[in-house]
């Protein structure tokens, strides 16, 4: 068994040699026809990237990341030019401009920029709309089954009755969660008093009680096949779950809530630096928009797009957010070394019982 | 390889140029253990230096690393939100072993009592399950004991239970988990020990007017007890680090001392702390081991198979 485990091992290591070998080639040939691009898994279609190339001829070698860490990790690991773009969440311009890593867009190579929701712009960690385009907008709704739940909640308190006891997911995601206990408790978002940190760990003891499942890789899952009667999870999600099951339903809380874009940048020194806003301009396109929504129903920045969704995806509270849940939402922005208060939050409600 | 070993045979003819054999056996076991040695030094013993040196450093809050010397990581090692989740790992560590024992023991003990082609079938089928990937076979758990799974339902059905009953996503589960991915681990040595046993001994202890429970008690169990802490050291240290067996049959809401360890080097950013606590792992399987050996274990019984 080891032997056979150690060939694998080998076989693996060998694998990651050449792999990285390639990535060496790609970058040192400068070519103008390819585009580096590190993003989300499971984000961008396919038939999407595949369209691109059809038109235009340029390649996109498409690096996917499940953390923004790790994105975070690779973008400073690697040579300056390894990738020509990144898609992350929005809070990520910030950070990536603290270590000086992006260059400002050239906006006239950019006509379908004008596309976009004046609501999608000019937030807090790109206030001039220099550095970034937003892609999609995740929500975090309150996903629930209605022939579980007695009552349909409307407040993250509702989330703390018994009736929920080991009956709620959560997703994954520290600044996320928190976030929504620090709103839960009538404090801001990026909030990190000790008075508000203290209100939004206490809630979170409580809400642990009732959760059975935390998962950042689909959180859907165990809300369709009944493990759980609802929970606070993406927008994204909950529409995936919808398709899935009728009794599957979304609302909103009443207080705040947390939504924050994933938006494309662009680094410095990217040696296809051209390309990038050629794909920006690319997906700003109404019916590419329209094709990236309905592989993966997120919220939908593009104005023009949102005109030619599908009935189902614009009716869709969890796709098509409503403007008075996003006016009353709140983005979460780079709180550099203030983060490891957060952490510790998320760490206790991680490790409470 | 063979005939590389014929030149080294001491034969009498080659006694006259005893010194260039001499050397020539060297090169040959130099190149023969070449290729493992720089196995070892790139992919394990380089990275362990790695992770030996990164516990000492400072961190920036960008997941960095700032070459300078502190100790506070291991001072952080030993906080008391941390003492707590070693604590449930260490709880779920012994219980997984003495479950993986208890039914192991048995197991083992009817295998050997077998003919040789009964044992080699029998200890396939225990070996077969790990050629799947361990996280696929989770999620198969998963599907049997959720509350919509098909345990809970075929309950349901009989009407012997009216709520589904929780099986997974607590303790219970992650438990389950271990013993089922680590089960093997146990089983092997135990049985290597139990399958060595002079057959003699037994007659011998038997013609001496021995009961069955004294035989076991005074013969077999203490010779079995080398292969008995090989089995428990080789399920205990894994099933600290095994941090996805809690978050898929655990539902993520259980930190573990594996989970911390992920938890610094994909969310928190601080790969320093994530290496001290490793160090700290390192350092108790070695106590482990020093122990074992001490014992009189064979270190061989822990990575023969």
């Amino acid at each position: 068994m080891h032997r056979l485990k150690k060939l694998v091992k080998l076989l693996l290591v060998i694998g990651l040699i050449f792999s990285l070998n390639s990535c060496g080639r790609a970058t040192t040939k400068k070519q103008t026809k390819v585009l580096n691009v590190i993003g989300w898994s499971e984000y961008v279609p396919q038939s999407v990237l595949n369209q691109f190339t059809k038109e235009t001829g340029i390649r996109v070698n498409y690096t996917s990341y499940s953390d923004p860490n790790q994105m975070l990790s690779k973008v400073m690991s690697s040579a300056n030019g390894t990738y020509d773009m990144v898609l992350a969440p929005g809070m990520y311009v910030q950070t990536l401009r603290k270590l000086g890593k992006l260059a400002p867009l050239n906006k006239s190579d950019l006509p379908n920029y004008s596309n976009l929701s004046s609501a999608a712009l000019s937030k807090p960690y790109d206030v001039h709309n220099r550095y970034s385009v937003p892609y999609l907008g995740t929500v975090m709704g309150i996903a629930y089954n209605v022939k579980k739940v007695k009552q349909v909640p409307t407040s993250y308190q509702d989330l703390l009755k018994p009736e929920f006891k080991d009956n709620l997911v959560t997703v994954e995601d520290s600044r996320a969660v928190v976030g929504s206990a620090l709103m839960a408790t009538g404090h801001k978002i990026n909030d990190t008093s000790q008075q508000a940190l203290s209100d939004a760990s206490q809630y979170l003891t409580k809400l642990k009680k009732n959760v059975q499942v935390i998962d950042g890789d689909s959180p859907k899952t165990s809300l369709i096949n009944g493990q759980v009667s609802a929970g606070l999870i993406y927008g994204g999600e909950i529409a995936l779950a919808m398709e899935n099951d009728s009794d599957i339903k979304v609302v909103f809380p009443k207080q705040s809530t947390y939504f924050c874009y994933d938006v494309f940048m662009k680094l410095k020194k990217a040696p296809n630096s051209a390309n990038v806003e050629k794909f920006m301009n690319f997906i700003l396109r109404p019916k590419v928009s329209v094709k990236v929504s309905k592989a993966f129903p997120y919220c939908n920045p593009n104005r023009k797009a949102q005109a030619l969704l599908p009935k189902q995806l614009k009716d869709n509270p969890a796709v098509s957010v409503p403007t008075s849940v996003i006016k009353r939402s709140q983005t979460v922005v780079d709180l550099g070394k203030r983060t490891t208060k957060i952490d510790a939050v998320w760490n206790k409600f991680k490790n409470s019982n | 390889m063979s005939e590389h070993e014929s030149v080294a045979d001491p034969q009498p003819a080659v006694q006259l140029h005893k010194h260039t054999v001499h050397l020539g056996t060297r090169m040959i076991k130099w190149l023969q253990i070449f290729p493992i040695s720089l196995w070892m030094l790139l992919l394990v013993v380089v990275p362990m230096l790695y992770v030996f040196f990164m516990s000492f450093m400072s961190r920036n809050y960008y997941g960095g690393i700032v070459y300078h010397f502190t100790l506070q990581n291991f001072a952080q090692v030993f906080a008391a939100s941390n003492l707590q989740i070693y604590l449930h790992s260490f709880w779920i560590g012994i219980l997984t072993t003495v479950i993986c024992l208890l039914i192991s023991y048995p197991f083992a003990f009817f295998i050997a009592q077998k003919g040789p082609v009964a044992k080699t079938i029998l200890m396939a089928l225990v070996v077969v399950p790990s050629v799947s990937n361990s996280l696929v076979r989770l999620f198969g758990w998963l599907t049997l004991l959720r509350k919509t799974g098909v345990v809970n339902t075929l309950l349901e059905r009989l009407g012997l239970i009216h709520h589904p009953l929780t099986l997974v996503y607590n303790n219970g589960g992650i438990v389950l988990g271990m013993v089922y991915l680590l089960l093997m681990f146990m089983i092997l040595p135990i049985f290597n020990a139990l399958d060595r046993i002079d057959h003699n001994l037994i007659e011998a202890a038997e013609d001496l007017g021995a009961s069955k429970f004294q035989i076991f008690k005074e013969l077999i169990l203490p010779l079995t007890e080398p292969g008995i802490v090989a089995g428990c050291i080789m399920v205990f240290i894994p099933s600290l680090g095994y941090f996805f067996v809690s978050d898929v049959m655990g539902g993520g809401t259980q930190n573990m001392m594996g989970n911390l360890i992920e938890n610094q080097f994909q969310v928190s950013r601080n790969w320093p702390l994530g290496c001290a606590i490793s160090v700290m792992l390192i350092l108790l399987t070695i106590l482990l081991l020093v122990i074992y050996q001490r014992r009189g274990g064979d270190m061989d019984e822990l990575g023969g198979y």
